[in-house]
């Protein structure tokens, strides 16, 4: 599928690189251009004496450049696959590739074969079994001491938080990341994320502690549990199933309607969440992508098209993780929604799963003909018998949201967490728009 | 009290010190935590987690308050596909100068903002004052709309000049209140002289230099009672300022006391010119001094130049603020015959500043077409009497010694654009004398460049030639060719 500019841009790793890509999108920049069925490349002229080459692999979109820059992709790589979304005419297809692109590309090949080669080879289920027992000591002896922490905080109470949390909740993270307890560790980490000079910061803090003390209870005894359930608590505690198995798993074929995607970055490591709706099952799947430094997503996703194709989900009482087993084409038409049009039909839903897996924080929820409603400068999602729900969306997504739909009914697509909605995108006939 | 509240009085205090009682949940559940916990934190902990976790799946939703007004409906279209991709990027980018001739341009062609950018045009708008009327008009009523919800965007002068009534007067802002007399002095310059009238006691110093300003739009005869009034102000500046307008505007006392001196001092001779011929000359009476009110109203007892005499200082500084008709009338010549007199005087040769200085304070556009193409002076203020579109002619040339004039004119006239053949000097210029101008100001210039001249850029960028000519100027020229190409998207 050929880039437009505006998912080229997308690739940019910060707005400035956006902007420097932008400007270098012209063909007076660029002392050689050349394309062929594997590969874009060209020579552009910086500052010094000789032109900086630069190579696109399309086959895996992917950027090389020698020029300095730490970015990745650099404004030079941005610039020339701009500059070929916008005028492929320009660029030669007869040049013959040079030796240092056909070796960068070889490399990539044998990279990839390699990946699949360890992919292929047998697993040893021995030794796959021994290093599994030790993880599970190790989670065991860190959930103990996320216990004990748990209890310390609410014996002492947690009126001194604000001044404390900075502190204490990334060492309790840390002690968990070294137990081999990722996903808890990330729920420690999401503690931090609470607004203590807000009010109302105590019920959200003690919501989510309790929920985590739960969650470490729940895993404790598991073996009570149904499969289903034992696959959520172990799926939350940090111990994921192989892409290997989840694609030998449950699959469904769909037209997937893509509702949004987003990125959060910790550290050095960054996350896209892409959310779909199958337009014939109604069922909603989110798939993740992680990348570190200097990577780039290996699928390209864009909101609004529609992926033909079929999904394998991660097992669970309430599946919504999933893989993309098989992807036949992509449009971008934009199907009919069959959502929700009332506040009470939300809560229901929210109820319904919640009974199913009360670890769950992200709710998708596709609400249609929803209203804006406002108190004391805080906005409410409401349906048309005048119920609502808080909005949690940031202010400038608020601001967004308020912009596009000029206080008109809307269609949308929302996350429901802590007791509040999120709405994500604005869907309309013609168009979706990102609002968070 | 609700179910919630005794839990989050024992998570505040600590399970040490207050532990409520487990009754919240269905008497079963709660008998089942009591029995089942290792201690009060864990008994705590499950009844808190299982607590929360109902009331959030459970509860119904509330009654919401009143909906929102919704915006009122904009007549305009907003702008779609590429122009609307453009106006994205720019606010992603945050290019100031595109937005804004995006902003203008749309409302010239009436368009509007697509819904999602409005935001961020605001914030745009608060940020540069200057782009404001047109980012504000680009934003369509859902600008307007939008404010009730954001304080940063509530000071936005959203009335536009012609919905302005004396409310704003009575209200507005500084800004906003500037705005309202320029376009008064434009339409009713009596009615602006009343409300200043009315004002004036009550503002201060600075903002009434600001007031007084806007009266040298339309100025007359009959904002005189008013400025001389302003005489005994208490502000030095705004003294300054009226009395600088009394001399400036024909018939004021002041005014005429200056065309009397000038018109007293100066005669017309008859000189003999070789031999047979005759000529007529300019002579300067050197035998009478100005009255004290004129030395008081700005004229130098003693010439500033060395070895001119004072007569000749008197009479070219006077003639400043003489109208060069009513000179000419009371000379019995036309103003043409008068400046070419006064150009042929080899005395006043090195006074001829003061020539100019009244063709700009009585905008005669004739004597600044003559000074202009005697090749004398060229400068921004006299240009400005021009209609623009014949100053640009002299822009180039200007652009040689005045660079910084040249580009503030053309931000005056931002989005006026060269004829093509200006444009191509402007850049052969620039080609030589590259460090002329500064980066943002090639920008700026680029906006006034048409479509066509992409031509000529391209033609320079993609010959090859571009190593023998200097990196800085061809960094430039491409900017240059980026935002001209912009313009050509937003122009299809």
């Amino acid at each position: 599928m050929p880039l437009t500019k505006e998912q080229i841009l997308a690739l940019a790793p910060d707005d400035a690189s956006a902007k420097a890509g932008s400007q270098l999108a012209t063909p007076s920049k660029w002392v050689e251009k050349n394309v062929n069925e594997k590969a874009i490349w060209g020579a552009c002229q910086g500052s010094g004496k000789n032109p900086y080459q630069t190579f696109i692999d399309l086959s895996n979109i992917a950027f090389k450049c020698n020029c300095p820059s730490r970015k990745f992709p650099c404004k030079h790589g941005l610039g020339l696959y701009l500059l070929y979304a916008q005028s492929p005419q320009g660029f030669s297809k007869t040049t013959p590739i040079p030796d240092s692109l056909t070796e960068w590309l070889e490399k990539r090949q044998a990279k990839n074969e390699e990946k699949a080669e360890k992919a292929d080879k047998p697993i040893d289920e021995a030794a796959r079994e021994k290093r599994l027992d030790a993880r599970r000591k190790k989670v065991d002896r860190g959930i103990d001491e996320l216990q004990d922490w748990i209890k310390d905080i609410i014996r002492a109470g947690i009126l001194t938080m604000p001044q404390q949390y900075h502190q204490l909740i990334p060492a309790m993270a840390s002690r968990l990341v070294d137990a081999q307890a990722p996903g808890l560790a990330a729920q420690v980490r999401k503690l931090a994320n609470i607004s203590f000079y807000e009010e109302g910061w105590q019920a959200s803090f003690l919501r989510r502690l309790s929920s985590i003390y739960l969650l470490a209870q729940a895993y404790r005894k598991k073996e009570v549990l149904e499969p289903s359930q034992q696959v959520d608590t172990e799926a939350l505690i940090g111990f994921s199933p192989a892409k290997e198995e989840v694609l030998a798993g449950e699959t469904v074929a769909d037209e997937w309607l893509i509702l949004s995607k987003n990125y959060t970055s910790e550290e050095n490591l960054t996350t896209e969440i892409v959310w779909f709706w199958g337009c014939k099952t109604g069922r909603f799947a989110y798939h993740l992508q992680f990348f570190a430094g200097s990577q780039i997503t290996e699928l390209l996703l864009m909101p609004g098209t529609v992926l033909h194709g079929e999904l394998a989900f991660y097992p669970g009482s309430f599946p919504l993780r999933a893989l993309i087993k098989s992807q036949l084409q992509t449009t971008t038409l934009l199907p009919p929604l069959n959502g929700i049009t009332s506040m009470e039909a939300v809560k229901e839903r929210i109820a319904d799963v919640s009974a199913v897996n009360p670890f769950l924080e992200n709710i998708p929820i596709l609400l249609q003909k929803a209203g804006l409603a406002m108190e004391n400068n805080q906005l409410f999602i409401t349906d048309a018998q005048g119920r609502g729900l808080n909005l949690l969306n940031k202010k400038e997504a608020l601001y967004r949201l308020l912009a596009s739909t000029k206080g008109n009914r809307f269609d949308a697509f929302c996350l429901f967490t802590e007791g509040s909605l999120q709405v994500k995108t604005i869907i309309n006939s013609q168009e979706m728009i990102a609002v968070a | 009290m609700s179910r919630i509240e005794p839990i989050l009085k024992t998570a505040m205090l600590g399970t040490e010190k207050w532990m409520p009682p487990l009754d919240g949940l269905p008497h079963s559940i709660g008998a089942f935590i009591e029995g089942n916990s290792v201690d009060r934190e864990d008994a705590f902990l499950k009844y808190a987690g299982l607590l929360l976790t109902c009331d959030e799946a459970g509860s119904l939703p509330a009654e919401a308050p009143h909906a929102i007004e919704p915006c009122p409906t904009d007549q305009l279209p907003p702008l779609k596909n590429e122009k609307a991709g453009l106006l994205r990027e720019c606010l992603a980018t945050g290019d100031d100068l595109l937005i804004g001739y995006l902003a203008q341009k749309s409302r010239e062609t009436g368009c509007i903002a697509p819904g999602d950018t409005i935001p961020g045009l605001l914030d745009m708008a608060v940020q540069h004052k200057k782009l404001r009327v047109s980012i504000l008009a680009f934003t369509g009523s859902a600008g307007k709309w939008l404010t009730q919800f954001n304080t940063h965007w509530q000071q936005l002068p959203f009335s536009t000049s012609e919905e302005m009534d004396e409310n704003t007067w009575e209200t507005g802002n500084e800004t906003e209140r500037i705005q309202f007399l320029e376009t008064l002095r434009k339409q009713n310059a009596s009615k602006a002289i009343e409300l200043l009238e009315k004002a004036f006691p009550q503002e201060n110093a600075a903002t009434r230099l600001s007031f007084l300003q806007t009266l040298h739009i339309n100025k007359s005869i009959a904002d005189e009672p008013f400025l001389l009034s302003l005489l005994s102000d208490k502000s030095k500046q705004v003294k300054q300022e009226a009395q600088f307008l009394l001399k400036t505007i024909p018939g004021t006392r002041l005014n005429q006391l200056f065309l009397d001196y000038c018109t007293t001092v100066c005669s017309i001779r008859e000189e003999r010119y070789m031999l047979l011929a005759k000529k007529k000359v300019l002579h300067i009476a050197n035998n009478m001094e100005p009255s004290k009110e004129l030395f008081d109203a700005g004229i130098n007892k003693v010439s500033s130049l060395k070895g001119m005499a004072d007569h000749l200082s008197w009479f070219a500084e006077a003639l400043a603020f003489t109208p060069p008709d009513a000179l000419a009338a009371a000379l019995g010549i036309s103003a043409e015959t008068l400046l070419d007199l006064l150009l042929a005087s080899k005395e006043l040769e090195p006074l001829r500043i003061h020539f100019s200085f009244s063709a700009i304070h009585f905008g005669h556009t004739g004597w600044v077409r003559q000074l202009i193409a005697e090749d004398m002076f060229i400068n921004s203020a006299l240009l400005n009497i021009l209609p623009y579109p014949e100053a640009q002619q002299h822009l180039p040339k200007l652009m040689k010694t005045e660079a910084g004039e040249v580009l503030k004119m053309t931000g005056d006239h931002p989005y006026v654009e060269f004829p093509k053949e200006i444009a191509r000097d402007f850049f052969e210029l620039l080609k030589e004398q590259p460090y002329a101008i500064q980066k943002q100001d090639y920008r700026k210039l680029a906006l006034c460049f048409p479509v066509s001249s992409l031509g000529f850029i391209q033609q320079l960028l993609e010959s090859g030639a571009t190593q023998n000519i200097n990196p800085y100027f061809i960094n430039n020229a491409m900017e240059m060719e980026k935002i001209i190409s912009a313009k050509k998207i937003f122009n299809l």
